[in-house]
This record gives C-alpha cells, structure tokens and sequence, in this order.
C-alpha cells in the first residue's frame, strides 16, 4: 500500500479549474518532490490532503485513511508560512501541541535538537526569525512522529544557509516517514528528492524517479578536454569520430573537442577507446539538470523518447 | 473533554499574557468602585452649579441605593459592550493565520470555538465579579445594603446580557475572513440588538431593566422572555460559529 494515494483530484473555484483530475500514488520512506511554477496549485493539492479545503472531486488517502472523513490521517504538515502564537515561547508551543496529541512523553528536547532550535527554545516565537519559526513548523510537524510529512514550499523563503538547513533535517528523515514536498526551487528537489511530481496549471505533467528522469532527458552530448599540445592529434581523432555511424557531428574548439551522437549506449562503449594515446584531462557525458526538465516539460515540449541507453 | 480543557487553558495563558485579562478585571473594578462614589458626589456636584447666582436654586433628591445600582449597570453596560465585542470579534478571526497550522492536528473545531467562548466568558465573569464585589462594598459603606439576592440576580442578568454580546461577536469573528470584516459583521449585530431593545421587551437589554428592579426592589414585570431570547442567541452564536467553522475551508 503506498503511503500517499491521490484519486481524480479536482478543485475549482467558480469558473477556474486549479486542480484537474490528479493521481498520484507515493511510496513509503521516501522523499518526494511536488515541483511546479507559482500558481501551479501546489498549495491548494496540500491544503487537500490535509483536510483544510474540500475537493470538487476525488479522494486523497494517506496511510490507508480517507482524508475529510471522521478518522485523521497520520500526517505532519508545514504550511508555507507557518504562524505562531507569538505569547508562547517554542517549548510551550510543542507542549501544547503534544497536549493536543495525548502524547505523554512527547521527545520535545530531541525535536528541538534536530531543528536546532534547542537554544532558543525559552525565547518567545514573536522574536523568531522566519527561518526559525520554518524550524519549530518543522518541530511541530515531526513531534507527533507522523508517518507522513507534508510540507508546502518549506525552505523556498528561506536563505542559502536556512535552506541547506532544512534541506538537512529532511535528508535525514529518509526511510523514517514518507515526506512529501512542494518546492519552486528545483535545486532543493534535486538534491534530495528520491521521486519527483511536476504540476503545471493544475495537472500532473510527470511522476518519475529522480535518477530515471534525469537520465531519460541527459543530452546525448561528450565533452572531451586534452592537454593543450595534443591540439593536432585531437583534431585528426575528431576526424575519425565524426565518419562514425552513431555520430551526429562533431565540434572543436582548441583542445576541447564535443560529440553529438546519436546513440548515447554506442558511444559509452566506443568513445573513450577511438582516444586512446591522446592526453585526456576530462572525458564527460553531459547530465540533464532538473532545471532542464522542468523546463522542458512546463514548455509544452513532452518527455524525449526512452533510448537504449539513457535509462 | 481532555482537549477541550488544555485548548481552554491555552486560551486563558493568552488572556493572561497578552494582558487582556488585566484590562477588563481593571476596567470593570474602576467601575464598579466609582459607581456608588459617582451616585453620591453627582448632587452635590450638580448643587454647586447653582452657588453664587442668587436667581437658581437646584433641588435634587437625597442620592439613594438606586442612584447607585443605576450608575452601576449604566458604567458596567456601556463600557462592558465596548470591551466584550472589542475582545471577542478578533478572537477567531485574527487566529486565522494559525488555524492552517492547528487544525491538522487533533484539534475539533467545535472545541476550538467552545474553548474561546468559555475562555471569554470566564475573562468577563471575573471583571464583572470584581467591578460587582466593588460596587457592593462601596454601596454599604457610603448608602445601605442593597437586597443581596436582588442584586446577585442583577449581576447574573448582566453577566448573561454580556455573554450574549460576546457569542454574536465569535459568530461575527467566524464569519469576517478578516479582522476588519468580523468587526464590522460585530457592529451590525450590537446595532440590531439596540435596536430591538428599543422596540421590545424581549430584547436582551430587557434584561438590564429587569435587573435593575431586582436589586432596588422596586416592582414591574418579569422578563422571562428576553431571558430566553437572550439564551437562544447566545445558542446561536455559539453554535452557529462552531457550524460555520467547520465548513469553513482554511488558508489559501
């Protein structure tokens, strides 16, 4: 059973569809990445399947419970910009909600300690800082040890340093709960993301596993950089290259020589021996970025062709 | 009921902090304290007008125990409005920011809306209890003893008369999606309530009359039926806000 199951999601608001019939499935212990450009309903699929809005149509089920129904799903859930009652400091504000939980021994001190917040924790939210205050959403998201973690853009507003931060506490939370986020900023999904999910005006372009979809978009480009004086001998080499069936051209520029080719498996093989003598500093196959992905895809241009060896 | 008392707990911590608690307590006791002062010093003061010019002379009556329950409920009504709708219609409405956070968590609305109401109503039971042992103190010392029964069941008719003031105010809260909003749905209802207390007898503010007669012992009819309406709205006040709540979508 995956942890998070999306059937035929809908949501309008009058006339506007911002949700179209989604289905997503996530699997347990993973990290998962919502990507999707601003206004795409990223918030308004998390405010879905944490109960706070009501779908047209469909269903979210999370760990097995019907989210709107009586029963609560197990869920842990950062809005985008978490607020606090500013009176409490964050150790009474995590009581409060362990309260809330019935947990008799809730871990604030270890929750605290893994969002680094353990310093400040008598210090009153008002005076918070909005990276701390993502932090003790992040504390009050993980005190009940949910089995599913919902968090809506948790480090997009955040610094270099604040994101990396974050970024941290979730990669640590890998096999312990299904996280589930919606993120802008295609680095942060990048980086830690074991699967990814695009949305783009209110549908669902693409679920893949990272790796594979990196590796479906890599651009069938090798970059070849050879010691200055094996200028002459590169050049006579791209000669021969680009005589080769599976090559679609080659270009040189002083002692850096790139191949276009047309089967990337072909060329795995084949490249690197055809340069045998020559003083390589640098052979590459250049990798897709998620940027390029996204890019793509919210572009309307569609996913490329699976190729023998691009998967 | 667990969550309900630890939600009612957080409601009085944050009266307690944000001082809320401290400003009606205040409020209410000065009132309470000056109202029998104000009863007793207003003849001389108004007397005193008079002194010098040789063609005015002002009678007034001798003040009395109901110059001072007068004052009492004049004081407590006029500004125990201002403060029950002023700390009530923000009460829901300016924690809409939270609600995002807290109602993922096992957090009933319904609890949510019961907790504020009883966290009000305690807030304005103990000023009021305050302003009323105040009143009752300085009433002895400076006229006579008022009826005691009389006067605990003007005190528990105003203490209802305020409860139904801040259940429409929550209802207000829960209908503004802001703060200005929820104030301005208060208005209307505190304008519609005069209203018909101007025109009936079973409006709420009845019931400041009726309490009025009860502690100075003077007769008059009975207002059983603003009573009962008074217990209606503060039913449909608070049930309604609970209602509405948890239909309401939150965030976004």
């Amino acid at each position: 059973m995956p942890a998070i199951e999306v059937h035929g999601l809908t949501k309008r608001f009058g006339d506007f569809t911002a949700l179209d019939e989604i289905d997503l499935a996530v699997e347990r212990g993973i990290i998962f990445g919502f990507l999707g450009p601003n206004g795409a309903g990223k918030t308004t699929t998390l405010r879905l399947m944490t109960g706070l809005a009501r779908p047209t149509a469909g269903r979210v089920v999370i760990e097995g419970v019907e989210v709107g129904t009586n029963r609560r799903p197990p869920i842990g859930y950062l809005p985008d910009a978490p607020t606090f009652y500013h009176w409490m400091n964050a150790r009474e504000f995590l009581r409060y909600i362990a309260g809330l939980h019935g947990l008799e021994n809730p871990p604030i001190d270890a929750v605290l300690e893994r969002v680094g917040l353990h310093d400040a924790a008598k210090k009153r939210v008002g005076g918070y800082s909005r990276g701390m205050k993502q932090r003790l959403g992040l504390a009050q998201a993980l005190l009940p040890q949910p089995a599913v973690l919902l968090l809506d853009e948790p480090a997009s507003a955040l610094d270099p340093a604040g994101r990396k931060a974050i970024l941290d506490i979730l990669d640590d939370l890998r096999g312990e709960m299904t996280v589930f986020f919606s993120t802008h900023i295609l680095g942060d999904a990048e980086r830690i993301c074991d699967e990814i999910g695009i949305l783009d005006r209110g549908r669902l372009i693409l679920q893949a596993r990272r790796d594979e979809l990196l590796a479906r978009f890599a651009r069938p480009i090798f970059e070849v950089d050879a010691a200055p004086e094996a200028t002459a001998p590169l050049q006579a080499a791209a000669e021969r290259i680009a005589a080769l069936p599976w090559v679609e051209r080659t270009m040189l520029h002083g002692s850096s020589l790139r191949v276009h080719v047309r089967d990337v498996a072909a060329a795995q093989r084949e490249l690197l021996p055809l340069l045998a003598g020559l003083p390589v500093l640098r052979f590459e196959m250049l990798g897709a970025t998620l940027e390029d992905v996204f890019l793509r895809l919210t572009n309307g241009e569609g996913l490329p062709a699976q190729t023998e060896g691009g998967s | 009921m667990r969550v309900f008392t630890l939600q009612l707990q957080k409601e009085l911590r944050e009266l307690w902090r944000t001082r809320k608690l401290l400003i009606v307590a205040v409020v209410l006791l000065a009132f309470g304290l000056m109202s029998p002062i104000f009863a007793k010093i207003t003849p001389d003061l108004v007397k005193s007008l008079g002194e010098g010019q040789s063609n005015v002379t002002i009678i007034l009556p001798d003040p009395s125990v109901r110059d001072a329950i007068d004052q009492f409920i004049k004081n407590t009504t006029q500004f125990g409005l201002l403060l029950a709708v002023l700390m009530s219609f923000g009460a829901i409405a300016g924690e809409r920011a939270q609600l995002a956070l807290m109602f993922t968590h096992p957090l009933p609305r319904a609890t949510f809306v019961l907790a504020k109401f009883a966290g009000l109503a305690i807030l304005f039971g103990v000023g009021l209890l305050l302003g009323a042992a105040a009143d009752y103190l300085y009433t002895v010392i400076l006229f006579e003893a008022p009826d005691v029964g009389g006067f605990v069941a003007m005190v528990g008719l105003l203490y209802l008369w305020l409860l139904c003031l801040i259940a429409l105010s929550l209802l207000a809260s829960t209908l503004g999606r802001s703060v200005t909003g929820a104030g301005g749905i208060a208005f209307v209802f505190v304008v519609v309530l005069l209203i018909a207390g101007a025109l009936t007898n079973l409006a709420p503010d009845s019931l400041l009359n009726w309490g009025q007669r009860l502690a100075t012992e003077a007769g008059g009819p009975d207002r059983w039926g603003a009573l009962l309406i008074t217990l209606t709205l503060i039913v449909i006040g608070v049930g309604g806000s609970s209602l509405i709540l948890q239909r309401q979508e939150i965030g976004g």
